[in-house]
């Protein structure tokens, strides 16, 4: 249970307030309303290349690192598909620092072309280290368009291709700076060693002042139901075959979710999961194997993705998953298996909430979806979903037409 | 009143602080426990620990086996059955074959805590270290490092750590397709019958529960049972300075960079001066480093420099991943960075700046029991002495400019630098 306050400052921007006084530590969370999902697919990687220029100065003060580090303080920040999310800890006698620091950057940035040009091939960099220079780094930047037709996170975060990147410039920055990051598309989360009363004065203080804008309004594509199977095929210099699945399902939010979950987690969460003990432990087939979902705001995915052992064709291994999932639609799942999925799940739960960073975020995201206390409660949602629900799931998910398969080939055979 | 928004808030300057210690635990035999009982989440890690690393290992492999082993089947259960039973009380478990230490851990909800710590005794007494299951990992393994052999940042790592130690070192071989095949059952059944023994192990538990003490004292009395004492050994590697390394990798879409080399260990009088040089020159995101190569010249995603300081070896290493064309401006501006640290005092105020980001990130960094312990099991291990980090904390807040720049001029040459470069 993660206890919170609300408040509402006149600009719109919403504050959370999560007091933790065990230790001196406060974390100040910003999540701004957009992500990846917002861009133009002609420009994409935007959002992501755009939390690098949130370090590059801003009105008042030429770097956000420098002054924050003299005071005992770090920070970071992410960009997904649907968020952008920054986040500072910093010794709770040193805070106010924090809130000018983050409050200077939503006033107005420094817009200096250098910090552009040199964020850009950082990013390029990025781009490459993650993506382009990994063995099969690139599977998801060809799964994600066979996927999704139509809804955004046919790309993703980082970008759809290296030129989207370098084409940027500096009126782009402006005009997303001053549609997205305003008062009222944000929630502030304050955590740990910090009072309501002082959250309050501060958030005042230093949010106060920075004038609403007009909320844009979010009118994404929705993907629309799939009805035949898509397959897709690609090759590089990687030792062996991989197998790559994903089916639609769900978002995060939803009332399905967490049947959803478990199903995929019954599926392949663990070595105990029906596709590793088979394919892996017992029968030899892959040499690694497993399945998650994507928790993503808009319905997401569950994914099955694997690698398979020397010496055994994907035709076989596909065949093989295909055993697999055909005998959990045949027969269903156990009471047991269920309990254990649950239990994994509640200990996950717990262990994240023992963060207090975590505790934070998941407010933030929470509360950016309409109400923080979602962020309540998993435990016992997870707890009500019945075998039932969890085999309806398993139908209505893992059916083929509703699948893509991407098989990627080793050029060394 | 119009708001100041130019002119940073005041703020405090922070100062060392006293860390949470576990209690202790001794039996007669040797075994020894720690438990930190903290947090407000009921949940609990539970750590255990052998002197059974690379260090004492016979030749390559042998240590690494074994510990995945003991996961692999039990004379009572199969390896699938110990991942039902360890999924069915929502636990997770993991083994890591360290250079020095063997560590088996299970995370657990806390009410869990006794049936978890008596599959860990059963995996570590009677495991059933079986032909199969060795094939098994060593399957996994030679795809292991099929697959490490395409990332250019494993070459400039392997190469890198091959030169410091060579072949003559445990640390400095490699597991690769001929180590693995090398590995016998046999050896692996007389390593286990030396290197695990509860006499010589360290057990460590941490987060909320009731009554852990008693129950681990209770626990430890039927495994006090004399072994063998842990022997002494020592290694000799070659101390390389100035060399280069090419690795070619066809294809690579960038170059990954290692560089670096020996320096003095943490028992010595420099430490502390070496300790700032290191997070000033890379060791932060403010550092020398990041600001010349990602954000100035936009080179990289990220360099950094660290220090690895084990009881038995101490060195320093600078890593990044660029785009091949400027590899070698790369390693240029890294040795131009270590020359400005030789002829030009740090400033006071770069000092300060460190001296309290250190500090602070120390502070936040100590968030659950989780961290407090492995805090304390990095005094323990490295045989630092229970008030390590507060001494240390101490030192560091004393270092002066003129301590880095007399460190720099000792120990960090950049003609010394050995430099391996992975990539096209």
């Amino acid at each position: 249970m993660i206890d919170f306050k609300t408040f509402e400052l006149e600009n719109g921007l919403r504050v959370i307030v999560h007091e933790d006084h065990s230790r001196p530590t406060v974390v100040l969370n910003l999540i701004y309303d957009v992500g990846s999902r917002d861009e133009d697919p002609a420009k994409t990687g935007f959002a992501h290349l755009f939390e690098h220029l949130m370090f590059g100065g801003s009105a008042n003060i030429p770097s956000f690192d420098e002054p924050l580090q003299r005071v005992g303080g770090e920070n970071n920040a992410f960009t997904s598909p649907d968020v952008t999310n920054y986040y500072t800890l910093v010794p709770a006698a040193n805070i106010e620092t924090a809130f000018w620091l983050e409050s200077d950057r939503m006033l107005s940035l420094s817009f200096d072309q250098k910090v552009l040009d040199v964020q850009k091939n950082v990013v390029i960099e990025e781009f490459k280290q993650r993506y382009l220079n990994q063995p099969y780094g690139d599977a998801w930047l060809k799964l994600r368009p066979m996927v999704y037709t139509q809804h955004p996170y046919a790309w993703p975060t980082i970008g759809k291709e290296l030129s989207h990147i370098e084409n940027v410039v500096m009126d782009q920055v402006r005009d997303f700076f001053y549609s997205h990051y305003i008062p009222n598309n944000a929630v502030l989360v304050l955590g740990g060693h910090i009072t309501l009363e002082q959250a309050k004065e501060l958030s005042e203080k230093w949010f106060g002042p920075i004038p609403a804008g007009k909320k844009p309004l979010r009118a994404l594509p929705k993907e629309p139901a799939q009805k035949e199977a898509r397959r897709g095929e690609t090759s590089g210099d990687v030792p062996m075959d991989a197998f790559y699945r994903a089916y639609h399902m769900c978002g995060r939010w939803e009332k399905d979710f967490f049947a959803s979950d478990l199903m995929c987690d019954i599926l392949g969460r663990g070595k105990s999961s029906r596709l590793y003990e088979k394919l892996v432990n017992t029968d030899k087939i892959f040499h690694s194997l497993q399945s998650y979902v994507t928790s993503s705001f808009d319905p997401g995915l569950i994914v099955i993705d694997g690698k398979l052992r020397d010496g055994v064709s994907i035709e076989e291994g596909e065949k093989r998953v295909n055993e697999v999932i055909q005998e959990l639609l045949d027969k269903g799942i156990t009471d047991k298996e269920l309990e254990k999925v649950k239990n994994q799940a509640e200990s996950t739960l717990i262990f994240s909430e023992s963060e207090l960073l975590n505790r934070v975020m998941n407010l933030a995201f929470a509360a950016l979806e309409g109400d923080p206390n979602l962020a309540n409660g998993e435990v016992e949602r997870l707890r009500a979903v019945t075998k039932e629900q969890v085999e309806q799931m398993a139908k209505q998910i893992l059916r083929p037409e509703n699948s893509s398969t991407l098989i990627y080939r080793s050029n060394k055979k | 009143m119009t708001l100041d928004r130019i002119n940073a808030p005041s703020f405090i300057d922070l100062e060392p602080f006293t860390l949470v210690k576990p209690d202790k635990l001794n039996e007669a035999s040797g075994l020894t426990a720690f438990i930190l009982e903290q947090g407000q989440q009921e949940v609990c890690r539970l750590e255990i620990t052998f002197p059974a690393g690379k260090w004492y290992e016979p030749y390559t492999g042998v240590s690494y086996f074994t510990s995945k082993l003991l996961a692999e089947g039990t004379q009572k259960h199969s390896s699938g059955e110990l991942q039902q039973i360890i999924a069915q009380y929502g636990s997770f478990f993991e083994v890591n074959p360290g250079n020095d230490q063997v560590t088996l851990s299970i995370f657990c909800l806390s009410r869990y805590l006794k049936p978890m710590l008596t599959l860990l005794e059963e995996m570590i007494e009677q495991p059933l270290l079986d032909a199969e299951e060795l094939d098994k990992l060593k399957s996994q393994a030679r795809q292991n490092y099929a697959l490490n052999l395409n990332k250019t940042s494993y070459l400039a790592g392997r190469a890198y750590i091959h030169l410091l130690f060579g072949n003559d070192h445990p640390y400095g071989r490699v597991l690769d397709d001929q180590a693995i095949e090398k590995v016998t059952l046999e050896d692996i059944k007389k390593f286990h019958q030396h290197a695990f023994h509860w006499n010589q192990a360290s057990v460590f538990i941490s987060g909320k529960g009731e009554n852990l003490n008693a129950f681990i004292q209770d626990w430890m009395k039927s495994k006090n049972i004399p072994g063998p004492l842990k022997g002494s050994l020592s290694f000799n590697s070659p101390r390389p300075v100035g060399q280069k390394i090419k690795v070619e990798k066809e294809g690579a879409v960038q170059s990954s960079v290692k560089a670096g080399f020996f320096i003095p260990s943490r028992y010595e009088e420099s430490f502390p001066a070496i300790y700032m040089y290191n997070e000033i020159f890379g060791g932060y995101f403010g550092s020398r480093l990041m600001q010349n190569i990602r954000e100035d010249k936009g080179f990289t995603y990220g360099i950094h420099s660290s220090m690895v300081q084990d009881i038995h070896t101490s060195y320093w290493s600078v890593q990044t991943d660029v785009n091949g064309d400027n590899a070698e401006a790369t390693v240029r501006e890294i040795k131009f960075e270590m020359q400005r640290m030789q002829d030009e005092l740090v400033s006071e105020d770069e000092l300060k700046v460190v001296k309290n980001y250190i500090i602070g990130s120390f502070i936040s960094s100590l968030d659950t029991p989780f961290s407090f312990m492995d805090r304390f099991k990095a005094t323990y291990f490295n045989e630092l002495g229970d008030d390590y980090y507060e001494r240390l904390m101490k030192k560091l807040l004393a270092v002066t400019t003129q301590q880095i720049q007399d460190v720099a001029k000792k120990y960090f040459d950049p003609e010394q630098l050995n430099v391996v470069v992975a990539g096209k």
